[in-house]
C-alpha cells in the first residue's frame, strides 16, 4: 500500500505540484446509547479513504476518495492539480510552508484495554445497569447513558520524505437524567454534558468514570433542581467547575488563538479573533495566576496524538504566560508568516477534508488552592457546573454560558441550589478577573469530540485540562 | 453517479444476504467540491468522492445498525450485513420498536441540474472572481465559499421499499470587510444559474458600505426588522428542537402541552414540504416514506408535528415521512420548511419601526437554555442597523439577544411578501419580518 501512495505522490509533482502529501484512514467507530432502559443505537461504522494535498503554481488544492486503488489515486492526484491551478488564478503571494523536521515513525495510543475486544455484553450491562439507577428516582423521565469508541489508523506520506503511521484509540461515555414537570425541565449530566468526557485511550477511561455509581446523585440533582431557587441576577464572585471551565477556556481562549482564524482565512463562516498578531506579546489576557498551554502530549488527552496532519510532532506550547499572550496555534503555511515554525495543531476530519488548525489540549495550568479552601474564601457568590448552553460573538469577545446547577455561597459556605445559572462577560475582562485556580488535585481533562470548524464542516476531538477557579464581579442570571 | 437501477440492485442484494426478520439499507453517494476565499484569494479548494451505505437488520425486536464507505468490494458488504447481524444478536429487545414502514409510491422530483454537476475548479474559480472583483472596485476584501454537489440517495428494505433520488445543489456566502465595517449575502438553489455572484457580491458590499461608523445601543427591549436571513436562524434551531414527534412525546418541546392552542402571532404560519421545488425538496425520508407536506403552526396555532415510523405507530398514526437515518437518536425533524408570506417590503417593515433595530444576521444561536419555553441566545452579525422613525439611520455595534422563541413569534407584527430560500441544514424559504420587543440582554465591542 505504502508503494501506491508514495506512487500517487509521485504522480502529483510530475504533474507540476511543487509539494504533495496523502493520508490514508481508516476510521472504525462504536457508539452505543440507551435511554430509558432500552438500547436505543448500536451502531458500528467503518470508513476508509485518502485525500491528497497539492500546491501547484503556488496554490492548493485538495482531492479525496473512498475508492482506495491505484488508479482513483492517480485520477485524485491529478484533480488535486487542477484544482490548484484553478486556485492559482486567484492568488496574491504563492503559498509557502514554513520548515519542519521530516520524521518516519509510527505512533500509537497507549492503552491498557482495547475498547473493540470488550464484549458488548460488558458494556451493555454497564450502561443498563446506570440507566436503571438513573430511573430509580422518582420525577426521572428521561434517563441516557452513553458510550463511544473510535480507531484511527492512518498513514501520512509527503513529497519531503514525511512517512508516519498512527494508531489513534480514543474512548468516552456518560450519563444523563432529565426532569420534566410542567413547563419545566431540569437536567443533570456526568462527567459532562452532551454524551460525557472522552479521552486517547482503551476501555479502562470508561471504568475509571465508573458511571453506575454516579447515577443515583445524577438523578437526584435532576429531579432537586426543579424545585431550586432560580438564579439571581446580579454581579459577583463566580466559582466555575472544571468540566465548564474547559468549555469556557475552549471557546474563549482556543478559537481566538488559531493562526488561520487571525488571518482571516475563517472570516466567512465561524468569524475572526479578537486576538490579532500586534496584540502578541503585548496583550494582559489574564491575571498573572493564568497560565494556558496548548499540550499535544498530555497523557490521555483528546487532542493527544504523535504528528499532526502535516507530519510535524506533536509538541507543548505556550500560549499565556503570567496572564500575557505569548503564543498562537499554527500549521506550517500561518506560522511562516510570523516567522516560527509551526508547533503540530493541523489536523484533518477523516479523510475526505484538509487539514485545518485544530486545538489539541489546551490546557489552564493548576494553581495552589483546594477547592474547599476556595468556598471558604468566598464571602458571597456562586458554583457554577456543567454546560448547558454556549454562545461567543465571531471576535471571540461577548461570551455567555449556561449551566446545568449551582449553588450560593454565603460566608464562605456553600448555600441553596440553583437552577439555570448563567454568566456572561467579555474575554479579557473575564480573565483578568481570575484570582484563584485550584490545585492538581483537581485538575482534570475534559474531552470535546465535537468541536465544528471550517467549510465543509469539520468536527474535532480536543481537550482542555482544567481546575475550578474563581472569577471576580461577574454577571449573573442573564436568562431574561 | 451510481445511477438508479445500479443503486437500487446493489440494495436489494445486500437485503438478501441478511438473516434478519426485517433489514432495509440506504445508499448514499456524493461528488462534492468548495471553493473557499479569503482576503480576496482562493485559499482552499477541495472535492470529494464519496458513497456510502448503513444496514439496520432487525431480529424480533433486536436491531442492528453498521455503516461502511468501503463499497467497492462484495466483502465489504457481506461483512457491513454480518457486523448488523451480530450487533442485533447481542442487543437487547427495544420494546418500543414498531417494525419498518411498507412500500408506498413516492413522487418525482426534479432536483438534478446537469450544469452543477459539470461545475469545474476552474468555472468555480471564475465565479469567485466575479464577486472578488466587484468588492475590489471599493477595496473590499471578500471571503466565503462556493460549493457546487451532485448526490443520489436509494432507499430499500425487505417489505418492499424501494426509493431513489438524485439531486444537485450549489451554495455561495460571503463576508466582505472593509476595515471594522462587514457584510452578508448568501444563495442556495439547485440550480448553478439561479447562483448570481454579482448580485450577490453587490449585496454584501451595500451592506458592509452602509455599516460604518457602529454606535453602541444598550441592551434592553427593540423593535426588531429581521432579514430573511435572521428569520431562518431563528426557525432553524425551533425545527431541530421542537417539531419533531419524538420531543413533544418526551415531553421535551414546547409543543407537548400545547396542541391545538394559540401560541403565536396569527401572523405565524409555517408548515414542512418536502415535494416543493422552491425549497430544496427531498421527496421522501430516511426511511424511504415518502413525504407529506405538514403544517406545523397554522395562523399561531400549534397543528402538528412531524413523524417518523417509530413515533407515528407508537400514537397509531403514519409517518409523515420525516425520519433520520437508521441509528439516530433525535426522532423525526422537518427539514424543509416554508414560512408565510406577508404584504410588506422590507423597507415597509423598517417605516413601522419607530426606534427600533434592523439585523441582518445572527450568529452562534444556543438553543438549550431552557428547552421547553425554546429560550434562544445568540449574537447579532454583519450588518446591525439603528431605525429611527421609520428609517434606518446609522450602523450599531452587535448585540446580544436572550429571549423566548414562543414570546419574539408571538410579537411578530409584520411580514414581507418576498420570500427568500436560505440554505443550510434546515435549508427554508422565509419572508423578513418585524417583532416588537425582541430582548437584547448584552452587547459586544464591535
Amino acid at each position: 500500500m505504502k508503494d501506491r501512495l508514495r506512487g500517487a505522490v509521485e504522480h502529483a509533482t510530475k504533474l507540476g505540484a511543487s509539494y504533495a502529501d496523502i493520508r490514508l484512514l481508516n476510521l472504525v467507530t462504536e457508539n452505543i446509547q440507551v435511554k430509558n432502559g432500552t438500547v436505543e443505537a448500536i451502531t458500528s461504522r467503518e470508513t476508509m479513504g485518502f485525500g491528497i494535498r497539492v500546491i501547484a503554481n503556488g496554490s492548493w488544492g485538495f482531492a479525496s476518495s473512498s475508492q482506495v486503488d491505484e488508479n482513483e489515486m492517480k485520477r485524485i492526484a491529478d484533480l488535486a492539480v487542477q484544482i490548484a491551478k484553478a486556485s492559482s488564478t486567484l492568488k496574491k503571494d504563492d503559498v509557502v510552508l514554513a520548515d519542519t523536521e521530516i520524521h518516519r515513525d509510527r505512533y500509537v495510543t497507549p492503552i491498557k484495554s482495547d475498547p473493540f475486544g470488550v464484549p458488548l455484553k460488558s458494556k451493555l450491562a454497564v450502561l443498563l445497569e446506570a440507566d436503571k439507577l438513573l430511573r430509580a428516582r422518582d420525577g426521572v423521565k428521561i434517563a441516557q447513558t452513553n458510550m463511544r469508541f473510535f480507531r484511527t489508523e492512518k498513514t501520512f506520506i509527503s513529497s519531503e520524505g514525511a512517512d508516519i503511521e498512527q494508531v489513534i484509540y480514543e474512548s468516552g461515555g456518560g450519563i444523563a437524567a432529565t426532569a420534566i414537570e410542567g413547563d419545566q425541565m431540569q437536567i443533570r449530566s456526568y462527567p459532562n454534558s452532551f454524551r460525557g468526557n472522552y479521552g486517547t485511550a482503551g476501555y479502562e477511561f470508561i471504568e475509571g468514570l465508573d458511571m453506575v455509581s454516579h447515577a443515583p446523585r445524577v438523578a437526584e440533582e435532576a429531579v432537586a433542581l426543579l424545585k431550586a431557587k432560580e438564579c439571581p441576577s446580579k454581579t459577583t464572585s463566580l466559582i466555575i467547575g472544571g468540566s465548564q471551565l474547559a468549555l469556557q477556556v475552549h471557546e474563549s481562549c482556543g478559537h481566538p488563538i488559531e493562526l488561520d482564524r487571525v488571518f482571516g482565512m475563517e472570516a466567512s463562516y465561524a468569524g475572526t479573533s479578537f486576538m490579532t498578531p500586534e496584540k502578541l506579546n503585548n496583550l494582559q489576557y489574564g491575571s498573572k495566576i493564568v497560565n494556558i498551554f496548548a499540550d499535544a502530549t498530555t497523557p490521555g488527552g483528546l487532542g493527544t496524538f504523535g504528528y499532526d496532519d502535516e507530519g510535524v510532532k506533536a509538541q507543548r506550547t505556550p500560549i499565556i504566560r503570567e496572564g500575557l499572550f505569548v503564543g498562537y496555534l499554527t500549521s506550517r503555511e500561518t506560522a511562516i508568516k510570523l516567522g516560527q515554525r509551526s508547533n503540530g495543531t493541523s489536523r484533518a476530519d477523516g479523510w475526505w477534508n484538509i487539514p485545518l488548525i485544530r486545538m489539541v489540549n489546551v490546557n489552564l495550568e493548576a494553581g495552589d488552592w483546594e477547592f474547599d479552601d476556595l468556598i471558604k474564601d468566598t464571602d458571597d457568590g456562586i458554583l457554577v457546573e456543567t454546560n448547558k448552553s454556549w454562545s461567543i460573538d465571531d471576535k471571540r469577545l461577548n461570551f455567555q454560558f449556561g449551566c446545568e446547577i449551582g449553588w450560593e455561597i454565603k460566608n464562605g459556605v456553600l448555600g441553596d441550589m440553583i437552577k439555570n445559572p448563567t454568566y456572561t462577560g467579555i474575554t479579557p475582562e473575564f480573565w483578568n478577573s481570575c484570582d484563584a485556580i485550584c490545585n492538581k488535585n483537581h485538575w482534570v481533562v475534559w474531552g470535546t469530540p465535537n468541536c465544528g470548524k471550517g467549510e465543509p464542516p469539520q468536527t474535532a476531538h480536543v481537550a482542555h485540562g482544567t481546575a475550578p477557579s474563581r472569577f471576580r464581579n461577574v454577571k449573573v442570571g442573564v436568562s431574561k | 453517479m451510481i445511477g438508479k437501477e445500479r443503486a437500487l440492485e446493489i440494495l436489494k442484494e445486500v437485503i438478501a444476504i441478511s438473516d434478519g426478520d426485517e433489514t432495509d439499507a440506504m445508499l448514499t453517494a456524493k461528488q462534492s467540491a468548495l471553493t473557499r476565499f479569503a482576503n480576496s484569494m482562493i485559499h482552499q479548494n477541495v472535492s470529494q468522492s464519496s458513497s456510502d451505505m448503513t444496514i439496520r437488520v432487525v431480529k424480533g425486536k433486536r436491531i442492528g445498525v453498521a455503516s461502511t464507505d468501503r463499497l467497492h468490494d462484495k466483502d465489504s458488504l457481506r461483512n457491513l450485513v454480518k457486523t448488523a447481524s451480530t450487533i442485533a444478536d447481542f442487543q437487547e429487545e427495544n420494546p418500543h420498536y414498531q417494525g419498518m414502514p411498507d412500500p408506498a409510491p413516492t413522487k418525482d422530483v426534479d432536483a438534478f441540474c446537469e450544469a452543477t454537476a459539470a461545475y469545474s475548479p476552474s468555472q468555480r474559480a471564475d465565479a469567485v472572481k466575479t464577486l472578488i472583483d466587484i468588492c475590489a472596485k471599493e477595496s473590499i476584501i471578500a471571503s466565503g465559499s462556493l460549493k457546487t454537489e451532485a448526490g443520489e440517495i436509494a432507499i430499500a428494505n425487505s417489505k418492499g421499499v424501494a426509493a431513489y433520488f438524485p439531486s444537485t445543489t450549489a451554495e455561495v456566502s460571503t463576508v466582505v470587510m472593509k476595515g471594522g465595517q462587514s457584510g452578508y449575502a448568501a444563495a442556495s438553489s439547485n440550480h448553478v444559474a439561479d447562483i448570481h455572484m454579482k448580485s450577490i457580491a453587490e449585496e454584501a458590499a451595500d451592506v458592509c458600505r452602509r455599516n460604518a461608523d457602529q454606535v453602541e445601543v444598550e441592551p434592553g427591549k427593540h423593535d426588531v426588522v429581521l432579514h430573511p436571513y435572521a428569520v431562518a436562524d431563528l426557525i432553524a434551531m425551533m425545527c431541530a428542537l421542537e417539531f419533531g414527534a419524538l420531543s413533544m412525546q418526551e415531553g421535551r418541546s414546547f409543543m407537548s402541552e400545547k396542541m391545538g392552542q394559540k401560541i403565536f402571532s396569527d401572523s405565524l404560519t409555517v408548515w414542512d414540504d418536502g415535494l416543493n421545488t422552491s425549497g430544496m425538496p427531498l421527496p421522501f425520508d430516511f426511511e424511504g416514506v415518502p413525504k407529506q407536506k405538514i403544517v406545523l403552526i397554522e395562523d399561531g396555532v400549534a397543528k402538528n408535528v412531524v413523524y417518523d415510523t417509530a413515533t407515528a405507530r407508537k400514537e397509531g398514526k403514519e409517518s409523515t415521512g420525516h425520519g433520520l437515518p437508521a441509528g439516530n437518536t433525535w426522532g423525526p425533524i422537518p427539514i424543509n420548511m416554508f414560512m408565510k408570506h406577508g404584504s410588506d417590503t422590507l423597507d415597509g417593515l423598517v417605516s413601522k419601526v419607530n426606534k427600533g433595530l434592523y439585523v441582518t444576521r445572527f450568529h452562534y444561536i444556543n438553543p438549550y437554555l431552557d428547552l421547553k419555553k425554546a429560550l434562544f441566545t445568540g449574537m447579532t452579525r454583519d450588518g446591525t442597523f439603528v431605525i429611527e422613525n421609520g428609517k434606518m439611520t446609522k450602523a450599531a455595534k452587535n448585540l446580544r439577544f436572550t429571549m423566548s422563541m414562543i414570546e419574539a413569534f408571538n410579537s411578530l407584527d409584520g411580514l414581507t411578501e418576498e420570500t427568500m430560500f436560505v440554505g443550510g441544514w434546515f435549508g427554508m424559504r422565509v419572508p423578513g419580518a418585524i417583532i416588537r420587543g425582541f430582548n437584547f440582554s448584552g452587547k459586544t465591542q464591535f
